[in-house]
């Protein structure tokens, strides 16, 4: 049944083309929408993860790190580090800034970090120096390749100006860039004298983060306390929950679309046998076996697919994030299973139609001459 | 020994109740062991209807049908598809073919259907390709074939699960004289040399005289017809194909 299948196939290749086309694009655009939703999961979540804290210290109502409304006194910090339980704790500072490059305007997360602690700065330094002094900015890789911000550029806003000093890479959320300025730099530049936007804390090992978490914030109203995989997580959500109902739209098209090419081929192919179907079913073949054999076929034109629109995708990703910065295309092992395993649905419910035609052919036909 | 194939008081009509078309009118018709039975009769006389219902392809309106004693009616699609499978051998007026495959493998496809194992159904396949002179043709693509060579392959086919009848539907039609004979002497050998029983529908005057019995199919009725008289199986001049 399967060399049937097989033949039957290659014998319409020009269909089975377009049908393993047909199914290969609604591949590569599911896999290209899950390869784009994981890797903005990773960018807009990944440099909170990189930090080397345990507890986010914000302002109550902070919902995330990128949309940081926070603002904290900066003693909350002295008070904190006293606490059993607390190893050290850092300032962060988080605004998104605009600055000016000559006539052109560079869009950017502006983070002011303790440089002494390294903590929240820069996740690896790609080229340049490794720590911003005064006046100084180190930003982040794809900003430097899509704003054509270099070493050595200037960036100013108002009176102030700061000179790219080194490019990092980690610190992409998809939507924006980091640029990193010591903490002092950053307070003059936004007049933040005394107050800062988290308070970053590292814990002794074996100490209780929550309970910490829960101390923190019964002795400093107005403040709330996240763990890092919580802020994560958190900042994860607020971004990219716009968005899933968008990606998972269009992957269900693009579900229902590769349903539709396949079936329509499997069908007009089906309708063209129908003598053949009929050949089959006189000789002794029965329904089920005819079944096997269209699903068969739509199975095969699906891995097909399936590998076409894969191979697509991973070609795709190794570049595509240099022509478009926010197209970052992460396909994990998991996805393509799923994907295959949706491919497989997909040349399934492809060949109901045509099986029901199937199902109908009059064995008798194979006496019409 | 059953006969192999048997109609009793078989009726097929199509259309409305208000206006039925009668292709078959309470037949009954029995076919032994190593008899080539052939069916003539004018167009649109139901002989491709008759052929249908004894090949279980078609559960007829009212009537049994019979396949080595076992009766067709309580037989689910499926139990019919088997009586096909391993009972009736069919022969096409057009060959009918798998043209995907090769004629080894349009022969292993059916042997396989009936279970059984791939080196013994290349091995069958081998032997009957062998016995119609076709086994140096086994690897060719039907379509590469000429007519006579494929309705060979058809008969081929057709004998490969070793059946207990042979249905043919007009199995000379596409053929020439030369080839047409051919054919015909090989499904006279298959009834008269291995037993199994032909019934074959034809509107070639020349293959009558490869029949052991005519039957004559018009207006729904059938009626034997002997043989060896071929100003009688002409039938009525005004039907007369």
């Amino acid at each position: 049944m399967m060399l049937l299948a097989l033949r039957n196939l290659v014998s319409e290749k020009t269909r089975f083309a377009f049908s393993a086309a047909g199914i290969g694009f609604a591949v590569f655009l599911i896999t290209v929408l899950i390869g784009l939703y994981q890797g903005w999961n990773q960018k807009v979540g990944g440099f909170v993860e990189d930090v080397r804290t345990d507890l986010w210290v914000a302002r109550e109502g902070t919902t995330d790190f990128i949309n940081a409304a926070s603002i904290l006194p900066e003693d909350i910090g002295q008070d904190v580090a006293a606490r059993d339980g607390v190893a050290a704790t850092h300032p962060l500072i988080v605004r998104p800034m605009q600055f000016d490059k000559g006539d052109k305007r560079v869009e950017l997360h502006l983070i002011g970090y303790d440089t002494g602690s390294g903590t929240g700065g820069p996740v690896r330094i790609t080229k340049g120096k490794a720590e911003p002094g005064a006046g100084e900015i180190i930003i982040d890789d794809v900003l430097s390749k899509t704003s054509g911000v270099g070493v050595g550029d200037v960036l100013s806003s108002g009176d102030a100006s700061f000179t790219v000093v080194g490019i990092a890479s980690g610190g992409n959320f998809a939507f924006t860039q980091a640029g990193f300025m010591d903490i002092e730099t950053a307070s003059d530049l936004l007049s933040m004298d005394g107050l800062v936007t988290f308070w970053l804390v590292g814990l002794d090992d074996g100490a209780d983060a929550t309970a910490i978490g829960q101390d923190i914030m019964g002795a400093h109203q107005g403040s709330t306390v996240f763990t890092s995989a919580e802020f994560a997580s958190a900042t994860r959500h607020r971004i990219l929950d716009n968005v899933v109902p968008i990606i998972g739209l269009i992957v269900g098209l693009a579900f229902i679309v590769g349903i539709a090419v396949t079936s329509l081929t499997i069908y007009t192919a089906t309708v063209e046998k129908t003598r053949e179907f009929g050949i089959m079913k006189a000789v002794g073949f029965n329904n089920r076996d005819l079944y096997r054999l269209v699903l068969i076929q739509s199975f095969i034109t699906g891995i097909v697919g399936f590998v076409v629109g894969v191979a697509l995708t991973l070609v795709l990703s190794q570049f595509i994030d240099q022509l478009v910065a926010q197209f970052i295309v992460y396909v994990r092992p998991i996805d393509i299973a799923l994907v295959l395993v949706s491919t497989m649905v997909m040349a399934g419910a492809a060949a109901i139609v045509p099986a029901r035609r199937v199902g109908a052919v009059d064995p008798a036909v194979a006496f019409k001459g | 020994m059953e006969h192999p194939i048997e109609l009793a008081e078989v009726s097929q009509q199509f259309g409305s109740k208000e206006n039925p078309t009668h292709a078959l009118r309470a037949v009954s018709l029995a076919i032994p062991p190593k008899q080539v039975a052939i069916v003539m009769g004018p167009s649109g006389a139901g002989k491709s209807t008759l052929l249908a219902i004894a090949g279980a392809l078609r559960r007829p309106t009212s009537g049994e049908v019979l396949i080595d004693g076992v009766r067709l009616s309580g037989l689910s699609d499926s139990a019919m598809s088997d009586v096909r499978l391993r009972k009736i051998g069919f022969v096409f007026q057009e060959f009918n073919l798998l043209d995907a495959l090769t004629v080894m493998q349009n022969l292993e496809l059916v042997l396989m259907r009936a279970g059984v194992p791939k080196k013994q159904a290349d091995a069958r396949a081998t032997e009957i390709l062998s016995i119609l002179d076709m086994d140096h043709r086994r690897d060719a693509q039907p379509k590469t074939l000429s007519g006579g060579e494929r309705q060979r392959v058809a008969i081929a086919r057709a004998l490969v699960n070793n059946p207990i009848a042979i249905l043919a539907d007009e199995p000379t039609a596409s053929l020439d004289g030369v080839r047409g004979a051919e054919v015909m002497s090989l499904l006279q050998m298959i009834a008269h040399d291995m037993g199994t029983a032909v019934l074959m529908v034809s509107h070639d005057h020349r293959v009558l005289h490869y029949a052991d019995r005519i039957v004559w199919l018009e207006d729904g009725h059938l009626e034997d017809r002997e043989p060896p008289s071929m100003a009688g199986v002409s039938g009525p001049a005004s039907t007369a194909p």
